[in-house]
């Protein structure tokens, strides 16, 4: 019955397929159904698509075919031209192409074939109107590239006894504090000679691990075991080492070049699982060495042999051991940052690290340069300093803190004290995922500035900056990675850095680029470009002209920078405690009270919102909030959300003091809003009020009491506005962009703050240039 | 007899799949695939103003569009790709929504096949009346680019 079923679906599909000419569909349910045998030649083809018919604008109707191809079809590169030749004559394809990363393993030596590859991919879109000079245009194509491609081995190969050698660039040795250099880390390089010392060309070196050494902490499992998904290794080469099989502990393989070196790396390698790495160094809970104070640890050894063609035989072979302590590290931290940034007195320095997540754990301790830093790790660090972080493999992060940060347009400007920020060292922080994890990082530690370089020869120029309505000309510290030639023309290497520490000022017309390490190239939209050497410059117009390079004195400028941070001025605050400024409000993770900050116009109202920051089941809390009463008149307090169906009460009756009290059966978890102090503004422009919290008794739903972190808030009395910006938080943020709209159809008072394309009144166009803004801050 | 006509029955529903238009069948799981997710706010009554971050596995899937969803329809929405794997949504309705389902639906392309978790991060939500902050949970989504499966991230609101 069931034969009978399959033959009947099988009739029914080959007669709707039959039923559908391709050039008479017209919708896009039709499916063309692919060739799954090239002429006479059956080999194993594998559809992965049976032809989803979609027609363009212009009419045509299109299908894509895509195919692979596996390794043991596949060891002759002429044959395979003729099978796509083939192809194209059954069905016609003017759109054939083939990912150029599907060819990277190709291979073969003069004396013999020896075509090595990993699944093929290709796609055809049937429809063409010149099918044999496709053809021709094709067959050349891919004898160009497999041509290319290739690489012979040396005449006498066969005939000589290899040595293999095997060199292990550790990615934390070969890192320097302060330095942009090029880091192998995770290059293994195998170099293999013959007989007599001459380098040999276009020998196979395959890299696996030992089976036989586990992993210092997974008894009975290897390193690689667990960090490569290896999924295919029925289309890697074969290879035996000893009898055994190589499955399951293979890592890659490259070729050698005309030195006689295979580079491989195994951090950038695309078969490591960089996530669980990181899994495994988190997964340390179990302490190696017996010792409490011993950090987390993995280790393998990887072995390099040279595969002999003729008996698939990997000999001789050489070995390495690898072994990592952390995720990332600590390289250098710069500057002395601010006396006020960090506001526990028992611990000081610039820079503190606290770790939650790996063993063992820590509170907030002070770090130095050369801290070895584990998944999950949160840094701290002064305003007014700055550090360098340095992945595994070899990705580095630079995080400076300004210790003031000036917002706004000109003649509304904000300026704003940096305590401290936070950076968080995320457990994917590494290679592809290592943008996310900036992301993160950025997230983590606005408001600063944090720079990122990416390896694997990305071009890559990028900064963050808080988000704010509309940033100031600035003159920046950028680091710059960049490729000494394009990727393409650079086989068989994975990572390639080339760093370079500019200054990108563009406080003036156009904008001046000053080096200061590193040779980058200055491009222009325009097209011009010109390269930079260490203590060189050019200044850029703005219709993208560069003038001509000139010198400066770089030493003296970066140490001007750096002074430049050093001294920068500390904030005002009257608050004596050390209590962070008003404009930290950041509780690092802690659960705490913060109280925001405001700007208003004169005579104004302004809502200053409370919040409660990471708490867990709160029970009962008082706390007092006082002012100056001569800058601000309360108007009224509001509950937040985050007390919402809970018994609140504020008495703002009291001049300069407002008590605020709530309590509950079921306790309060969370983060968000407990209050809103509605305010007028009585003082003059320019005058402040801090809003101090104070008095904080908290207890849980049991009773028992909870330690609250508090940060202060303030009022500060401004004529001077930034526009867009409706409650005075220094940003544009969708909650403008709303009132815009409300205002708009008269749902809300109108404030002009809001009319950013200056036509006089306050529209729902003004409320979409607010909204892009404040997603896109453009 | 039974399982005859149960044969026939099966086949012809296979056939019918086959010809119903607009069945996208053997093209989703496909890099270069797209598929929608919805963003879900449950009890988002008053809710004015929605500021999302999304993060996702920019390895698997891309942002090709952000949309208003049905219970965002009468809406504004904007949007940004600030780096790979983060998507930012802004989002306004000057009366307030009602009730719960999609405020944006989100077009992902596919990159390659694998399973992407839909973090949402820094939810800011906003009441239309008073401008206050609401207090809102979130649930995490998925999309699997293989299978064409997916799990819509959720806004709570409310504790």
């Amino acid at each position: 019955m069931k034969k009978h079923m399959l033959v009947l679906l099988l009739i029914v599909c080959i007669v709707a397929s039959t039923l559908i000419p391709v050039d008479s569909v017209s919708a896009e349910d039709e499916y063309l159904d692919c060739p799954s045998k090239l002429g006479d030649i059956s080999l194993d083809w594998r559809p992965e698509n049976s032809g989803h018919i979609t027609v363009t604008e212009e009419g045509i109707h299109q299908a894509v075919c895509t195919y692979v191809v596996s390794y043991d079809n596949f060891n002759n590169p002429e044959l395979f031209v003729s099978l796509l030749v083939q192809w194209c004559e059954v069905l016609p394809c003017d759109n054939l192409r083939i990912p150029s990363g599907h060819w990277s393993n190709a291979v073969w030596s003069e004396d013999k074939w020896a075509f090595v590859a990993e699944e093929i991919k290709w796609e055809t879109v049937p429809k063409i109107a010149n099918a044999a000079a496709q053809i021709q245009k094709l067959k050349a194509s891919l004898l160009e590239q497999a041509q290319r491609r290739a690489i012979p081995r040396s005449a006498s190969a066969p005939n000589k006894i290899k040595s293999i050698t095997l060199e292990h660039f550790h990615p934390f040795l070969y890192a320097r504090p302060g330095s942009f250099e090029v880091a192998p880390a995770g290059d293994l390089v195998a170099t293999v000679k013959d007989q007599d010392g001459n380098p040999m060309k276009g020998e196979v070196v395959v890299f696996f691990v030992d089976k036989e050494t586990p992993s210092t902490t997974v008894p009975g499992k290897n390193l690689y075991e667990v960090l490569s998904p290896v999924p295919n290794l029925e289309n890697k080469p074969p290879g035996e080492i000893d009898g055994e099989p190589l499955e399951r502990k293979y890592l890659g393989w490259t070729y050698t070049d005309s030195s006689g070196k295979a580079t491989f790396n195994y951090l950038q390698h695309p078969s490591i699982d960089i996530l669980k790495f990181s899994e495994e160094l988190k997964g340390q809970r179990t302490v190696i060495w017996g010792l409490d104070e011993e950090g987390g640890k993995i280790s393998g050894t990887i072995i390099a042999g040279v595969l002999d063609p003729e008996t698939k035989y990997i000999t001789p072979q050489t070995r390495v051991d690898v072994e990592f302590e952390a995720l990332a590290k600590i390289l250098r931290i710069y500057g002395e940052g601010r006396e006020d940034g960090w506001n526990n007195t028992d611990i000081e320095g610039t820079a503190r690290v606290k770790r939650d997540e790996t063993n063992p754990k820590f509170p907030w301790r002070v770090v130095e340069d050369g801290f070895l830093l584990m998944p999950g790790d949160v840094i701290n660090i002064d305003g007014g300093a700055g550090l360098e972080i340095f992945w595994i493999n070899g990705d580095q992060a630079i995080m400076n803190i300004r210790s003031t940060i000036v917002t706004g347009e000109p003649g509304h400007q904000v300026t704003s004290d940096i305590r401290n920020a936070y950076l968080t060292i995320a457990p994917n922080a590494t290679r592809s995922k290592f943008p996310t994890a900036v992301a993160t990082a950025i997230e983590a530690a606005a408001p600063a500035f944090v720079k990122w370089i990416v390896g694997k020869g990305v071009d890559l120029v990028a900064f963050a900056v808080p988000k704010v309505a509309v940033l100031k000309p600035v003159v920046q510290y950028i680091a710059v990675s960049k490729t000494a030639d394009p990727l393409s023309q650079i086989e068989f290497r994975d990572m390639i850095r080339i760093r370079s520490l500019l200054r990108i000022d563009n406080t003036g017309e156009g904008f001046k680029v000053y080096t200061f390490e590193g040779s980058p190239d200055v491009m222009t939209e325009k097209g011009e470009e010109a390269t930079l050497s260490e203590g060189e410059m050019v200044e850029v117009a703005e219709d993208g002209t560069i003038g001509p390079v000139s010198s400066f004195d770089a030493e003296a400028a970066l140490k001007e920078f750096w002074d430049e941070i050093e001294t920068m001025p500390a904030a005002e605050d009257s608050d004596p405690d050390g209590t962070p400024s008003p404009t930290d409000t950041t509780l690092g993770g802690t659960a705490g009270l913060v109280g925001e900050s405001r700007t208003v116009i004169p005579g104004g109202t302004v809502s200053v919102p409370v919040r409660m920051g990471n708490v867990e089941d709160i029970g009962s809390l008082n706390f007092d909030v006082t002012y100056d009463s001569s800058v601000i008149n309360i108007d009224r307090v509001d509950k937040g959300s985050l007390l919402s169906g809970i018994s609140f009460v504020a008495n703002p009756n009291e001049t300069g003091i407002i008590r605020f009290g709530f309590a509950t059966v079921n306790g309060v978890s969370g983060t968000g809003p407990i209050g809103y102090i509605v305010c007028d503004a009585v003082g003059s422009a320019g005058s402040k009020t801090h809003l101090t919290i104070s008095g904080v008794e908290a207890t849980d739903s049991s009773g028992n009491p909870i330690t609250l972190q508090t940060v202060n808030g303030s009022v500060t009395i401004d004529s001077d506005r930034i526009v867009g910006d409706s409650n005075g938080d220094g940003v544009l943020t969708e909650l403008d962009a709303l009132a815009a709209l409300r205002m708009s159809v008269n749902l809300l008072a109108e404030d002009l703050i809001l009319d950013i394309d200056k036509n006089g009144k306050v529209t729902a166009e003004d409320a979409r240039r607010i909204l892009s803004i404040a997603v896109r801050g453009r | 007899m039974l399982k005859k006509t149960l044969a026939i029955i099966i086949v012809a529903v296979i056939v019918a799949v086959v010809f119903i238009p607009g069945c996208g069948c053997g093209s989703d799981d496909d890099e270069g695939g797209e598929n929608i997710i919805p963003v879900r706010v449950n009890n988002a009554d008053g809710v004015g103003a929605l500021h999302i971050e999304l993060v996702y596995d920019s390895s698997i899937i891309e942002v090709a569009d952000v949309t208003l969803g049905s219970l965002g329809e009468n809406g504004q929405v904007d949007y940004e790709v600030e780096s790979p794997g983060r998507v930012i949504i802004g989002f306004i309705d000057a009366m307030g929504m009602s009730g719960s389902g999609d405020v944006v639906e989100i077009s992902f392309t596919d990159n390659s096949d694998g399973k992407s978790s839909l973090s949402l991060e820094n939810v800011v939500a906003t009441d239309a009346e008073t401008l206050y902050d609401l207090v809102v949970k979130t649930l995490p989504g998925s999309l699997d680019t293989e299978e064409g499966d997916y799990q819509a991230p959720v806004i709570n609101m409310g504790l």
